[in-house]
């Protein structure tokens, strides 16, 4: 059926052609006999409707309003093209219109060129950060003394003896925190107070160094005693530590003796020293230095270790504590001076040596000498009266000692920067130690010494120097007397301690300025201050002074728990 | 003047090419759109509007797509749709809109007219009987002589389903006059 509707479409669609290309319908029906009956019908149809078919025709009045309004379409057609630049003249239109790749692409050429290179060069920025090879740290080494490990960090040995942490580890060396990895290589025992040298990376987030290696030094320094002790152990030892130091205590004590006129009596004892501040040689300065310091008396604040020491005797630089002890308590109680309450153990010396003294120079300088021989020692000696047990376990710790006196010493005696002066105050003149100075020591130590450094600092105007020079007299004293000046002596002190020793200069001028003191205080002052020093002699348990000293100025003499521990950390950096 | 050279002229905004347009091929759109709508003025605004997208759209315009007289038959095509949809209804034309729409009715050959006015009635009827497309068909083959293949492309369809819409139309055609004839015939016996 479908096939047979196609076929007479397709042939009414072929006679519908050729009776529309003019053929008669009879010739065409003739090419079509089979469908010639149907096919005749259907083209009729067609006939007719071409013939009726109504030929709509476009009247003109149509035809003109078509055209005018095409004609117009055209012309608004070519307004729109012709207006287009009057437009584009307009900027913020144009730049409203414009798509954003034409902000680029329509610039100029030179401005295309600029875009690109900085599109190109931002790109190369970029890529270069982004490509850059992670920056590894270079190691670095860093050395300092273990305080802290790891807790529940274990650590196991390799087979080429070196240790391997079984877990992260952080230990505190110095002042860094170090990052202990399984991956470390340890040598050496871990131990708090071990020294140990780190090498390592820097991590600049953590600030923490990531150590590659490890190697643990022999334990020299054992901080341990030290944090542990904190201030009040520091105390008993530092007795103990001075003794050994020796020297260092002696210092601080100077340091408040400075003040009293005693320095400029020292002059006498220069013809001790020889004028020599730096020559320790307890011998030497003992007699000198004594004989001035009578005059000065005032200067008892200066009680540290020196005053101690002297009794023990003049000429003997290294006295046994013991002795100097005994002198101490028999002075202190005569010395009923308010400046030599300040340097009480100062002051004490003083007396007992004083007595020939207060005469002549000479008799001064023996005194003195002991004070400042005994210094180094004598100040660790005296101490040890304060500090009575002191002795056995300090001796224990000779390396504690060396840490632990320089603090002392600056405790009692002037901040660091004070006991820098000495140098200079040798100079100026032994005459007046720096009120300043003895004040320290006191205050630090014992309240109830403190009291002693206002005493003291009148103390300075007994001595005939000038205030002024006073205050960088215990130095100075030291010095120019040379000879008694406990800055001899300091230095000897200085010798002993190693560490301190660097400071030598300063631990003289303590040593220096108290025994001035002590001399001339040795009648007046004396036993009050002393009294009050004994106690200060506690402090020397502060002793651990002794050690400051080095640093620094011995001169205070005073010892300050706090300073104890400076040593702590500056030795090891 | 080819279609290429009659495009170009009237992408420049040539009036002449657009006048010749307008002379050339607005009566046949208006014959289509006429037949399609039954209405004179809506076949007059139908060919005005395909003219005025025409020069709109003749940069879009691509020669060798479509014949140009094609194209303007899409044109005319798409808005008789419309017109459609507007409306929604069949276009009903009057006799008398019929006999005004025609500009050759002149006071002298009214009774020409009058003899063939009841074949062009039964015509009318015949053709509005038909669908849209065989309309078309017949319309465009018929009337306005445009071969086949030229009615399949502008109808988007393919050759015999174009010549079996002509076939079907003019058998609806043939239908419906022979039954109006029969009926006169019977009324008149």
């Amino acid at each position: 059926m479908f096939e047979r509707n196609s076929q007479i479409e397709e042939a009414f669609s072929r006679a519908s052609e050729q009776l529309r290309a003019g053929e008669p319908l009879d010739t065409v029906l003739a090419h079509y006999p089979d469908q010639a009956a149907e096919l005749a019908e259907l083209l009729q149809t067609v006939q007719t409707v071409r013939a009726t078919a109504p030929a709509p025709v476009l009247s003109a009045a149509a035809l003109a309003r078509i055209q005018a309004r095409t004609q117009q379409a055209t012309l608004t057609r070519r307004r729109g093209v012709a207006v287009q630049p009057t437009r584009s003249t307009d900027q913020e239109t144009r730049v409203l219109r414009r798509p954003w790749y034409d902000v680029l692409f329509g610039a100029p050429l030179r401005a295309n060129v600029a875009a690109i290179a900085l599109v190109l060069l931002a790109l190369t920025g970029v890529l270069s950060v982004v490509l850059r090879p992670p920056t590894t740290p270079t190691p670095q080494t860093y050395r300092g003394v273990i305080s802290a490990l790891g807790a529940d960090t274990t650590y196991v040995a390799r087979p080429d003896g070196s240790l391997r942490a079984t877990a992260d580890s952080h230990w505190q060396v110095g002042d860094d925190g170090i990052l202990i990895t399984p991956a470390t290589v340890i040598y050496g025992q871990p131990i708090i107070g071990a020294i140990a040298v780190c090498t390592g990376t820097l991590d600049p987030l953590t600030h923490n160094i990531k150590a590659i290696e490890v190697t643990i030094e022999t334990a020299t320094h054992k901080p341990t005693p030290l944090s542990a002790s904190a201030t009040p152990a520091a105390t008993n030892e530092a007795t103990a530590a001075p003794a050994e130091t020796t020297q260092p205590t002696a210092a601080p004590a100077e340091t408040t003796q400075p003040t009293a006129g005693a320095w400029p009596t020292a002059a006498a004892l220069p013809s001790a020293t020889g004028g020599e501040p730096s020559p320790v040689s307890p011998a030497t300065m003992p007699p000198t230095a004594l004989p001035g310091l009578p005059t000065v008396t005032p200067r008892p604040p200066l009680p540290v270790a020196p005053p101690t020491v002297t009794p023990t005797g003049p000429g003997g630089s290294n006295n046994p504590p013991a002795t100097t002890q005994a002198t101490w308590p028999t002075k202190t109680p005569t010395a009923a001076r308010g400046p030599a309450t300040s340097l009480p153990a100062t002051a004490t010396r003083v007396p007992t040596t004083t007595p020939p003294p207060s005469g002549s120079t000479a008799t001064a300088s023996p005194i003195s000498m002991p004070a400042t021989a005994t210094s180094v020692k004598a100040t660790d000696t005296a101490v040890p009266l304060t500090a009575t047990p002191m002795p056995p376990s300090a001796t224990a710790r000779p390396t504690w000692a060396t840490y632990t006196p320089l603090p002392s010493h600056t405790a009692p005696a002037l901040p660091p920067s004070a006991t820098r002066e000495p140098p200079q105050t040798a100079t100026a003149g032994l005459t007046t130690a720096p009120p300043s100075a003895t004040m320290r020591p006191t205050a630090t130590t014992e309240p109830t010494n403190t009291p002693l450094a206002p005493t003291e600092t009148p103390q300075p105007s007994d001595t005939p120097v000038p205030p002024s020079a006073t205050l960088a007299p215990p130095t100075r004293t030291a010095q120019p007397s040379a000879t008694p000046r406990p800055s001899t002596t300091v230095e000897p002190s200085a010798t002993p301690r190693p560490s301190n020793t660097v400071e030598p200069s300063e631990t003289a001028h303590p040593s220096n300025t108290p025994q001035p003191s002590e001399t001339a205080h040795p009648s007046n002052t004396p036993q009050p201050s002393e009294t009050a020093h004994p106690s200060e002699t506690a402090h020397p348990s502060n002793t651990p002074q002794p050690s400051q000293t080095p640093h620094g100025g011995g001169g205070g003499g005073t010892p300050e728990p706090s300073r104890t521990r400076e040593p702590t950390p500056t030795p090891h950096y | 003047m080819d279609d290429a050279a009659l495009v170009a002229g009237l992408q420049r905004g040539d009036s002449h090419a657009v006048e010749y347009v307008v002379q050339q091929h607005a009566p046949a759109l208006y014959r289509y759109a006429y037949y399609q709508l039954q209405d004179a003025p809506s076949a007059e605004d139908v060919v005005s509007e395909v003219m005025v997208r025409m020069v709109q759209s003749i940069d879009r315009y691509v020669p060798a797509a479509t014949p140009f007289q094609a194209w303007l038959f899409r044109i005319a095509r798409n808005l008789v749709a419309d017109q459609y949809r507007t409306r929604k209804r069949r276009p009903q034309t009057s006799f008398e809109g019929w006999l005004a729409d025609d500009p050759s009715q002149e006071p002298g050959g009214l009774d020409r007219a009058i003899d063939s006015l009841g074949d062009r009635a039964a015509l009318q009827v015949a053709l509005a009987e038909l669908t849209e497309e065989q309309r078309q068909v017949v319309l465009l083959h018929v009337v306005e002589g445009w071969e086949m293949p030229q009615v399949a492309k502008l109808l988007d369809r393919s050759l015999p389903s174009v010549k079996s819409l002509y076939y079907r139309g003019v058998q609806a055609l043939r239908r419906t006059l022979t039954a109006n004839v029969s009926g006169d015939d019977t009324r008149s016996a």
